[in-house]
């Protein structure tokens, strides 16, 4: 059974236990299991918990409220460490083109809220999976 | 003729030795990197023995590859042979160690050296030597390879038994006998601050760890109630840039392994201020990285509090190349960046040593930067002069820390604390409960704030093409135009009130105009500067907006007056009417400018919020509920405590969901302020400029025609016309409309605002029934829309007409007076 750490940066505290929630049934299946999902209400030290912590996966939501930075910013600074940890960027909001606000970034995926958990077991197929 | 060669008098010794290396520390430091090179994940550096000179010990210890018998005869003992020449790299690691010389620091720091080594698989080896056995003067015919040394094999037995030490599979032991120097604590913590600032404390790498470990046993009692940063024995360390990172301003920035791009982060106590990604200019340099610090005086105090010592004796900004630091740049004195010099030529604009810490990271994997030896740096070729050359054109370095500079001297000017730094340094290393809310400056934050984004363009300076991406804090923006906006408000009023308290002159308003006019161009800045570079600045187009409006009325009103006065009388009974309508106008603009600011900061932003907690609170009940669903319907036995819990948090989130549809759809839901005069054809070109990114996103065409030369200015609540085209865009979507076409005109007493599309249409036969509340034509759609529609017109007086065509599209059209 591997297992898989996976780090929220999201303001709501639910939303990343019910993502894992409603997705580790299928993932244990297939051999894989999800720690206690990591998270962090806001931008403050979001470099240094993924240097310290190491998840395997980060998801990363644009408009965090009550915070002065908002999430694109928080993956060029992770990726200006060299961290190549893949990210999954989602909002709720539309209009904002994500893709363009972490263009040339590397390993990371674009999301709408509503799929988040889709996209999630889809990168943990693609990546985690023993096959 | 006759055939001669070099010889190598026994004296050479010396000379490479203990007469070149001058430095203890540095010697350490020759003898650590070789550790390092050996591929040891941690080097043990041990002092025995101390109060007795003779007996006196320093053993340096790693487990890394060890020796063969060759690799001693042939490469060790092999005066400045070095493979490191040949080898770029091993073990993972780009070599540190060079010039073959690093071996002779141990004839630096004792009289003798034993070394033990050991390959994994081979014997123990071990060698003595005596330097002394090289210092005899005047021996004209001894050479130094005339010394002949013992070279025993030894089993693990012997080993064990002769020596104090554990056994080990592979390593290199050195035994430094009869040390040269008294080494007291103080000279072994002037060694561990050497060793703390040696090692890159970017350690991001646990594959190639590398662990420096002190150890001073006759210390140990001694030092037992000191703080960490005072103590010898233990690992060293270097976190003092990582807990600079959240307390001062600081700026990062890399080049990238390609040499393609710069990646620069601004970052104020944590704040990120913006990042920026540009094209690389410098093409000599690649996979570079910059870290500044500025230390205003409170953080230098913290500094001296985290490590023991002041900041201006550590040093300001070091070199390290391929993860080991170059002395002497950096060190306390030294300036090799010219740093003072510069700042002695700008006086108070520059930054000097003494205010900046950090330092610059060069993965070097080609050579590219060449080391001339410990203590004299690097060559100061085209690569070292891309990175450090300080006037125009200047190098990497100052590239970034003008930017730095420029920030902190024009943006954050407050940052000169009221206090002296000494006074503040006694206050805060003699307080154990200071904290950040303690600081006192000269000036608000609100001021400083406003001067930062003020500046961010100057600090930048590119050209556009150069840069690939910029994002400036946008909440950070938003504040400070929500402030603006504070600001301007209270000018206006403070002009209401001059107006109505004296007759004016044209002089007069002229003044008023100037502050006008100022508060306009400094909006006009960051509008420039937000709205080239982030997406969302339609708020301070709106602000801008209006004041220039306003502005420009009042430059009608002031020439008007001019004309008046002419005629005595009459001019005066003018002037008198005159000054009540630019009160009127002054008391609308007030007005239209709180309304931007609740727009802002109220109701939009409100709207806003809702709809991203309705999308959060929908996500998780859709979570819960479908695991929940899987789990069940698969077959698991889940206990009714667990479900029991997972219904509570969805029952709750869909709470939230009624309280903010309940709250939304309430006819008088405005709960902070009262509908305001509004000018319609502006607002709705604003909002329509709005939602067109998401409109093209949806494969929609919006167009906007303004037909109508007499503004319309109706009392109107601005959500309610946002609703309102919200609904009619979303319907038109939902009948498959391609196009979607708003247009104002005007006919007799009426505006007309009509919403036409070429979606498929209504049965006409329906179009009686569109307003119930429930009517709907999609399985998807509620069909509160267009009810609400109805009331929200029922209520600003207005007539609505629909006139549509299946196949054909609909057109809405409403009647305003």
């Amino acid at each position: 059974m591997r297992e898989l750490k996976i780090l929220w940066v999201e303001d709501d505290e639910k939303f990343g236990p019910s993502i894992h929630f409603r997705i580790e049934d299928s993932l244990i299946q297939n051999g894989i299991k999800l720690t206690e999902p990591i998270l962090l209400g806001n931008g403050e030290g979001v470099w240094e918990t993924v240097r310290d912590l190491e998840p395997d996966i980060i998801m990363m939501d644009h408009n965090l409220e009550d915070v002065i930075i908002n999430g694109a910013n928080l993956v060029i600074e992770i990726r200006f460490h060299n961290n190549e940890t893949p990210i999954i960027f989602y909002s709720s909001e539309m209009g904002e083109k994500l893709s363009n606000l972490v263009k040339n970034e590397n390993e990371v995926y674009i999301s709408k809220r509503a799929d988040v958990h889709s996209e999630l077991e889809r990168l943990i197929s693609d990546r985690f999976q023993m096959k | 003729m006759a055939k001669v060669n070099f010889r190598t008098n026994v004296l050479l010794k010396s000379i490479i030795g203990k007469d070149l290396i001058t430095d203890d520390n540095i010697a350490v430091l020759e003898l650590v990197k070789n550790s390092f090179d050996a591929g040891s994940n941690q080097v043990k550096i041990s002092f025995e023995n101390l109060d007795v000179q003779e007996n006196s010990k320093l053993v340096i210890s790693d487990l890394g590859s060890g020796m063969s018998k060759f690799d001693l005869e042939n490469k060790w003992l092999n005066i400045a042979y070095s493979e490191k020449k040949a080898k770029r790299e091993e073990y993972g690691r780009i070599l540190a160690g060079n010039k073959g010389v690093g071996r002779f620091s141990c004839d630096r720091l004792g009289h003798y050296l034993t070394i033990y080594t050991k390959k994994e698989s081979g014997s123990y080896l071990k060698i003595f030597i005596n330097w002394q056995w090289f210092e005899e003067e005047g021996k004209i015919d001894l050479n130094i390879q005339d010394i002949q040394i013992n070279l025993d094999e030894i089993t693990e037995e012997q080993f064990v038994k002769k020596t104090s030490y554990s056994p080990f599979e592979s390593g290199t032991i050195l035994e430094i006998k009869s040390l040269r120097e008294t080494w007291t604590h103080t000279k072994i913590l002037s060694l561990k601050r050497q060793l703390e600032r040696l090692i890159n404390p970017n350690q991001s790498f646990k594959a190639n760890k590398f662990d420096i470990i002190l150890e001073a046993k006759e210390f140990l009692n001694f030092e037992k109630d000191f703080g960490d940063a005072q103590k010898v024995n233990g690992k060293v360390r270097n976190r003092i840039f990582e807990k600079l990172t959240f307390r001062v301003t600081n700026i990062q920035s890399k080049i990238s392994r390609d040499g393609r791009t710069i990646t620069t982060i601004l970052k104020d106590r944590g704040i990120t201020i913006f990042t920026l990604v540009e094209k690389n200019p410098f093409p000599a340099l690649k996979n570079i990285r910059v870290f500044i610090y500025y230390l205003n005086p409170y953080s230098k105090a913290y500094f001296t509090k985290q490590t023991g010592i002041r900041s201006v004796d550590f040093g300001s900004i070091f070199l390290f190349i391929n993860g080991f630091r170059i002395p002497p740049y950096g060190d306390y004195g030294d300036d090799w960046l010219g740093m003072e010099s510069r700042k002695g030529q700008g006086y108070k604009r520059y930054l000097g040593t003494r205010e900046v810490v950090g330092r610059i990271e060069v993965e070097d994997e080609n050579e590219d930067f060449k080391i001339i030896s410990s203590r004299s740096g690097v060559v100061n070729d085209e690569t070292f002069t891309q990175l450090t050359q300080s006037d125009s054109p200047y190098g990497y370095y100052y590239k970034i820390f003008r930017r730095l500079e420029r920030f902190v001297v024009e943006g954050i000017k407050w940052d000169s604390a009221i206090e002296d730094d000494n006074q503040l340094e006694k206050k805060i290393l003699s307080d154990p409960n200071w904290d950040i809310s303690k600081e006192r400056y000269i000036e608000d934050s609100f001021t400083r704030n406003t001067r930062i984004i003020e500046v961010v363009e100057n600090i930048l300076s590119i050209k556009k093409d150069d840069v690939y991406r910029l994002r400036i804090n946008k909440s950070f923006v938003a504040d400070l135009i929500e402030e603006k906006a504070d600001l301007v408000e209270q000018e206006l009023e403070r002009i209401a009130e001059q107006l109505k308290s004296k007759n004016l002159s044209p002089g007069d308003i002229e003044k008023f105009l100037i502050k006008l006019d100022s508060s306009r161009t400094e909006l006009k800045t960051f509008s420039d500067i937000v709205s080239a570079y982030n997406e969302n600045s339609n708020l301070i187009t709106r602000t801008e907006k209006t004041l220039l409006k306003r502005y420009q009325d009042l430059l009608d009103e002031k020439s008007k007056i001019e004309l008046r006065l002419k005629e005595e009388e009459s001019a005066r009974v003018a002037e008198e009417n005159k000054r009540k309508a630019a009160e009127e106008k002054l008391k609308q603009a007030t007005s239209e400018n709180l309304f931007l600011k609740n727009i802002k900061s109220q109701d939009l932003d409100e709207v806003v919020s809702f709809v991203h907690h309705i999308g959060i609170s929908s996500g998780i009940i859709d979570n819960y509920l479908t695991g929940l669903y899987k789990k069940l319907s698969s077959g698991q036995k889940l206990d009714s405590e667990k479900i029991i819990e997972i219904l509570k948090i969805a029952v709750f989130e869909n709470k939230k969901i009624q309280n903010i549809s309940t709250f939304a759809t309430k006819a008088n839901f405005k709960l902070y302020t009262d509908a305001i005069e509004l000018n319609l054809d502006e607002y709705i070109r604003e909002y329509i400029n709005n939602i067109i990114a998401i409109a093209t996103d949806s494969g929609i065409k919006i167009s906007f025609v303004n037909n109508n030369d007499k503004p319309l200015i109706k009392k109107l609540r601005p959500i309610e016309i946002n609703i309102l085209v919200d609904n009619l865009f979303s319907n038109s979507k939902k009948a498959g409309a391609t196009e979607f076409n708003v247009s104002l005109t005007r006919s007799e007493n009426n505006l007309i605002l009509s919403f036409e599309d070429n979606g498929k249409g209504i049965d006409e036969n329906k179009l009686k029934d569109i307003y119930r509340y429930g009517y709907t034509t999609t399985e998807k759609g509620s069909g509160i829309g267009l009810y609400h529609i109805k009331e929200i017109l029922d209520r600003m007086g207005a007539k609505l007409e629909v006139t549509s065509k299946l196949g054909k599209g609909t057109t809405f059209k409403i009647y305003l007076e």
